[in-house]
């Protein structure tokens, strides 16, 4: 946890030292698939959100964003239906290398990101909220210069007491940009 | 700018493969679902059986390393040909291993179904249904962590009729690292 934070830390501090312009604004919402990595008591679900996306120099964006996350029902384990899975929501904050804003065509990003994961179930009566990171690869589509149709699958990682909750994210969305890109 | 692009890159890579070796335990645990299935029949008003979930495959691979007990639950499904409604409880404690087992339920147990009315005819316990009337959750977490531990049913009502638990399911959710 310590040295993702340091890592986290010195990542923002790389970023404010080369930032030398004044950062631009685009606003975006994106939903999708839901699929829990290695959680025989979750089925695939949905996620929802929205993010706003901050150019703070060329090449690298800044992306705080809210996210809504439900698992589905999994299979029956044993004959036994374990019922409606659990949800999970973030906010946090992501960096995003490439992907330009503002341009035309396929301008294809990754990202990494950290933010506060909270996994609740109603049934069982889980409920935590730790720090937890994701990763994942994208492509933004250029429809006009204000606006980028954005796919993308991210991987995050929901640390608990011990071990973790992860899930695919696979998602579509839409970013407006509002000016100065 | 060519050059700032290439050592952005690099840095990325970099903090990816850092935060990915750090967190190795993170990245190879999971959450696990075992069941124990057991049946009996009341014609008394007592039962003991082993909860044992320590002969699951996964269970084999993950033992040194279960974190948390993420829920622990039970399905039953019952017959009860008795004339009158029949209240049903339910204990746990420690594993106490070889034979002689149990005649009655010790004074170190801890009660898990408390006076579950039963009504004549065919009844289920779904899961779900058992997340909210389970008591001493604490306990049986902590006892499902180990992955054995004793269980007790009582019956009391039953006047010579038959009881039958036609199946009884312990599941235990858990979080494992490797």
């Amino acid at each position: 946890m310590r040295r993702l934070l340091v890592i986290l830390g010195l990542m923002l501090l790389c970023i404010s030292l080369a930032n030398a312009q004044t950062p631009k604004i685009g606003i975006g919402a994106f939903g999708g698939m839901n699929m829990p990595i290695l959680q025989e008591d979750q089925g695939n679900g949905t996620v929802f959100g929205i993010k706003a996306k901050l150019k703070i120099i060329p090449i690298i964006l800044l992306e705080p964003n809210l996210t809504f996350g439900k698992w589905g029902e999994p299979d029956p384990i044993e004959g036994v239906v374990l019922g409606s899975g659990s949800k999970i929501s973030s906010y946090g904050i992501d960096a995003i290398l490439g992907g330009s804003p503002g341009m035309a065509g396929f301008k294809p990003y990754f990202l990494v990101g950290a933010g506060i994961y909270t996994v609740k179930n109603d049934d069982t009566g889980y409920d935590k909220s730790k720090l937890g990171y994701s990763a994942g690869l994208g492509i933004s589509i250029g429809v006009g210069p204000k606006m980028d149709i954005d796919i993308s699958g991210k991987a995050i990682f929901a640390p608990q007491d011990g071990g973790a909750k992860k899930a695919i994210f696979i998602t579509g969305g839409l970013t407006y940009y509002l000016a100065g890109f | 700018m060519k050059k700032n692009k290439s050592v952005l890159a690099i840095i990325g890579l970099i903090l990816i493969c850092l935060m990915i070796v750090g967190c190795k335990d993170i990245l190879i645990s999971g959450t696990f679902v075992f069941v124990d299935t057991f049946e009996y029949s009341a014609t008394g008003d007592f039962y003991f059986h082993q909860v044992d979930i320590t002969d699951d495959a996964d269970w084999d691979e993950h033992k040194e390393k279960i974190d948390f007990v993420d829920a622990v639950g039970v399905e039953f499904f019952i017959t009860s040909s008795e004339d009158g409604d029949v209240t049903f409880n339910a204990y746990v404690d420690d594993h106490s291993g070889l034979p002689p087992h149990p005649t009655s339920t010790p004074v170190t147990a801890t009660k898990v179904i408390d006076d579950f009315v039963i009504a004549p005819g065919v009844s289920k316990i779904t899961y779900k249904q058992s997340l909210g009337i389970l008591t001493g959750i604490d306990r049986l977490k902590e006892l499902a962590k180990v992955g054995m531990f004793d269980y007790f049913g009582e019956v009391t009502g039953n006047t010579g009729g038959t009881f039958i638990i036609d199946s009884a399911k312990i599941i235990v959710t858990v979080s494992a690292s490797e």
